[in-house]
């Protein structure tokens, strides 16, 4: 076959990938972001066992999503999530205030992780 | 460990594949654009194999999208001399009718030492016979001897001969290649009938070279008795 067609079936595989990479980036991000809320919520005015729950939930999500964004993201700013992550069941039960501080925290960890794979002019500058 | 052992394995395959897309110019002579993708391909390639925390797609994208865009410029010099000279410049003459251009040397930066290590990787050593010379675009120099003191061909000489290709490599250590035998107007029962002359099979053949008038070469397999 044609070097040239091969190329550009190549390109626009990569182009493919990388677009659905993001797209699939925002998406997971912005429902892991409605759990982080949960927990925060619940942390705040909550009852013990609905921040128990929201606290399973957004690890069983973040294992699920830990695998998807290893394939595009360094797995050092994606095992700080989890070390973050393992910490809020006993900041909670020892009542720390911690506790909606390593929420927000890990939040933000979340957000700056899909903030770095968007095209922005200064993320690609 | 084992990350690293699979993510070379693949990191090979898929290198091998990406130099054989860039063509047989990459493993010979660099053209400036064809060094560059080059060096960045082995810089890039190592990241994801030193750093496990690095996602290999981090290292495929890059080296897939640099061949790409090698493959399609190169398609676009064939199509535009000016881009050619853009992408990979153009020869420039150093030795002209046996005078040095030493603005040309300049330009090019290229030393004394630079020139003759060049002349004498093209058997010349002494500069006085020497007519033209071209540095390439690879940056190798071409040369042009004078033709007082340059090897005379069998038409100065006046001999007769007649043009005729180099002999083909039939068989090779008993493999038979049916497309060096279509190239000389041969088949596979001339081999075996040259093979039984010499009182052994194809099989045991080392080495058959023939050319097109049937004059053949042939070293049968040690041991063979």
């Amino acid at each position: 076959m044609n070097r040239a067609v091969v190329c550009g079936v190549l390109m626009a595989v990569i182009a493919a990938v990388s677009v659905g990479s993001v797209v699939m980036l925002d998406r997971s991000t912005e429902h892991i972001l409605g759990l982080i809320d949960a927990v925060t919520e619940a942390g705040e005015s909550g009852t013990p066992e609905e921040v128990e729950d929201t606290i399973a939930a957004l690890e069983d999500y973040w294992r699920g999503h830990y695998i998807r964004l290893s394939v595009i993201v360094q797995t050092g700013a994606l095992n700080d999530i989890s070390y973050a992550l393992a910490k809020l069941r006993p900041l909670y039960a020892h009542n720390a205030d911690d506790f909606i501080a390593e929420c927000r925290g890990i939040r933000r960890w979340v957000e700056l992780i899909c903030e770095g794979q968007l095209p922005r002019v200064y993320s690609v500058l | 460990m084992l990350i690293v052992f699979f993510r070379a394995v693949i990191l090979y395959a898929l290198i091998i594949f990406a130099v054989r897309l860039m063509g047989k110019r990459q493993i010979g002579e660099l053209q400036p654009s064809e060094l560059v993708v080059t060096i960045l391909m082995s810089n890039i390639a190592t990241l994801p194999i030193e750093d496990v925390s690095i996602p290999m797609i981090m290292g495929v994208v890059p080296i897939f999208t640099f061949v790409c865009l090698d493959v399609f410029m190169s398609q676009l010099a064939m199509k535009s001399r000016r881009l050619r000279k853009l992408f990979s410049g153009e020869p420039k003459i150093i030795i002209s009718e046996g005078k040095i251009d030493q603005k040309v040397m300049h330009d090019l930066r290229y030393t004394v030492d630079d020139l003759m290590e060049s002349l004498r990787g093209c058997d010349v050593f002494d500069i006085s016979q020497v007519q033209l010379a071209v540095v390439e675009t690879t940056g190798k120099i071409t040369v042009c001897r004078k033709s007082t003191q340059d090897t005379p061909s069998r038409s100065d000489m006046k001999l007769k001969t007649q043009d005729a290709d180099p002999p083909a490599l039939i068989v090779a250590d008993g493999d038979i290649s049916e497309a060096a035998l279509r190239l000389i107007g041969r088949d596979r029962r001339w081999v075996e009938k040259i093979a039984a002359a010499a009182g052994a099979e194809p099989e045991d053949i080392f080495i058959l070279t023939a050319d097109k008038q049937g004059v053949y070469t042939l070293i049968r397999k040690e041991g063979f008795k």
